[in-house]
């Protein structure tokens, strides 16, 4: 349960609100290098925390991210003209670079020299990880590039995509450090007589792990623990970093992360971009083809041309009842179908005071938590610190078995576990 | 007393409100307080259905009227502890407590 006051100030994430001046402190990824892919390529349409804004590559490659519409008469710069080494709006032909600079005003005499009187448009930008970064908060606070791991690694160790949800942020990410419903949503229905593996079998063996939430610098560090041998726990260590990151545990060899970024579209709506990587060798083709096609995809209905799923809502996820009957817990094909599904029903933004949290949604109360503190912080005057840190982004989500007797906070693998692999 | 894993919550006898106190009392910190107010989620909901057949059952005005303070003063409790305000939800609880006498 969460007031309705606390879930306000947790979810709205517009100009002005206190969330949103918390998340407007960090860089947002918004666009794959790719989705912008050579120099005056096609412009790209971004809302990011409900405002609008285009974004362009320039003659030079160099991008340019600005407000969505012509400081002139409020045209859409989206469909302008990207050329020599600028974006020109089709109206009246006001151009502007990669830094919002207005450049030329041919609709205007000359010797106004009205250019350079019009207020720069245009916000920071960087390329790196194969993602483009935007910033769109106080230009006098420019923060650090979260060293996530999965940002760090050559690309071929590394696969993304993206696609836009139908909910706020809050219960998108919520799904992801709730480990107790990989038991149930994410399962077929043979799996306890025949797992895939020994992890499979200990995640449905014990469905209700036992929690260690520990408070970070970053945010919230999720350690589930589930029975294994006799003398030995499964420990499936999740992380959730301020604002909107998640890694899921890796598996037991610690070659495969899995995580998720959850940027705020506005409101209601929510990019999620899905990373697989690995930190010691090239992912293989058929992994990367796995991602969206193949028996058991993560994302089964990604529709390219519109970035959203074509299982929705209205189709009732595409969900197939014989196979809920007879193979899947849910009859719903995709890893990221079956979440979207859970969360996008529960509505655009969840009624908390209604929900009825049990032990196992200790995790979601910490991250919860965690947030409307940021929120509140902000409203006594304090800017959140993790934004100008980029180190604390430098940890990991593993899985291990290890013995019962160990004091976990303390144990020398589990310190080793918790750093990053890639320096 | 376990402090690092939440109390399974069977009912809202005195005895359970109680051991809430004690519990809260002898909290410190974020994970203490995230699994306390996990407990008090879990009392939030059982006063919450035990209300809503009182009323719905006939039970009487006085059942429903004692189980709603009960009702407002868990649920005070419970944004106070999210808040690590102890002495604040220690003291909405006791008088839960009172209210139940």
């Amino acid at each position: 349960m969460l007031n309705a006051q606390d879930n306000e100030l947790m979810c709205r994430v517009g100009p002005g609100t206190p969330m949103g001046e918390v998340l407007r402190r960090f860089w947002a990824p918004v666009l794959l290098s790719e989705d912008l892919p050579g120099p005056d390529c096609d412009p790209k349409e971004v809302r990011l925390l409900g405002e609008d804004f285009v974004a362009f590559r320039d003659s030079n490659g160099e991008v340019g991210f600005l407000e969505a519409l012509c400081p002139h008469r409020r045209a859409p710069l989206f469909y302008g003209r990207n050329e020599e080494h600028g974006l020109r709006c089709i109206y009246h032909g006001w151009k502007f670079d990669a830094a919002g600079a207005c450049v030329d005003m041919p609709s205007e005499p000359a010797q106004y020299e009205f250019a350079k009187k019009v207020r720069p448009i245009g916000f920071p930008t960087r390329e790196w990880g194969g993602v483009i970064w935007v910033y769109i908060g106080p230009q006098d606070r420019i923060p650090d590039l979260p060293q996530l791991e999965f940002f760090r690694v050559p690309p071929e160790y590394r696969n993304l995509v993206k696609y836009n949800q139908e909910c706020n942020f809050v219960q998108a990410t919520e799904g992801d450090i709730d480990s107790s419903h990989i038991g149930f949503l994410h399962t077929r229905l043979d799996q306890k007589k025949a797992p895939a593996n020994q992890e499979m079998l200990w995640r449905v063996m014990d469905t209700a792990p036992r929690w260690i939430i520990q408070p970070t610098d970053y945010g919230v560090m999720l350690a589930a623990q589930r029975n294994a041998q006799e003398d030995t726990h499964y420990w499936r260590i999740n992380q959730w970093l301020m604002p909107y990151y998640t890694m899921i545990a890796s598996d037991l060899e610690q070659k495969r992360g899995h995580g998720h970024i959850w940027v705020p579209v506005d409101d209601e709506h929510t990019d999620v971009w899905c990373v697989i990587w690995s930190p010691v060798e090239p992912l293989t083709q058929e992994e990367r083809d796995g991602i969206l096609g193949g028996p058991n995809p993560h994302i089964s209905s990604l529709d390219p041309a519109t970035g959203k799923l074509r299982a929705t809502k209205s189709n009732h996820f595409l969900q197939d009842r014989h196979v809920q009957r007879t193979q899947t817990f849910t009859g719903i094909l995709g890893v990221r179908e079956q979440d979207t599904a859970v969360v996008e029903g529960m509505g655009a933004i969840a009624d908390r005071t209604k929900e009825h949290l049990g032990t196992s949604d200790s995790a979601i109360i910490a991250m919860r938590r965690y947030l409307v503190n940021s929120a509140k912080a902000f409203i006594e005057g304090k800017e959140p610190h993790e934004p100008y840190n980029g180190d604390l982004y430098r940890v990991r989500a593993w899985s291990y078995e290890l013995n019962r007797d160990i004091d976990f906070m303390q144990d020398d693998k589990v310190k080793e576990l918790m750093g990053t692999m890639v320096v | 007393m376990d402090l690092n894993r939440p109390l399974p919550i069977h009912d809202f006898s005195p005895d359970t409100l109680l051991s809430l106190v004690e519990r809260i009392e002898s909290s410190s910190g974020f994970q203490h307080f995230i699994f306390r107010e996990a407990e008090l989620d879990d009392l939030w909901r059982q006063v919450e259905h035990a209300l809503v057949g009182a009323q719905a059952g006939g039970n009487g005005n006085r059942d429903a009227e004692r189980l709603r303070v009960l009702l407002e003063c868990v649920e005070a409790a419970h944004d106070l502890i999210s808040e690590s305000k102890k002495e604040e939800a220690l003291a909405q609880l006791q008088a839960g407590i009172r209210a139940q006498a």
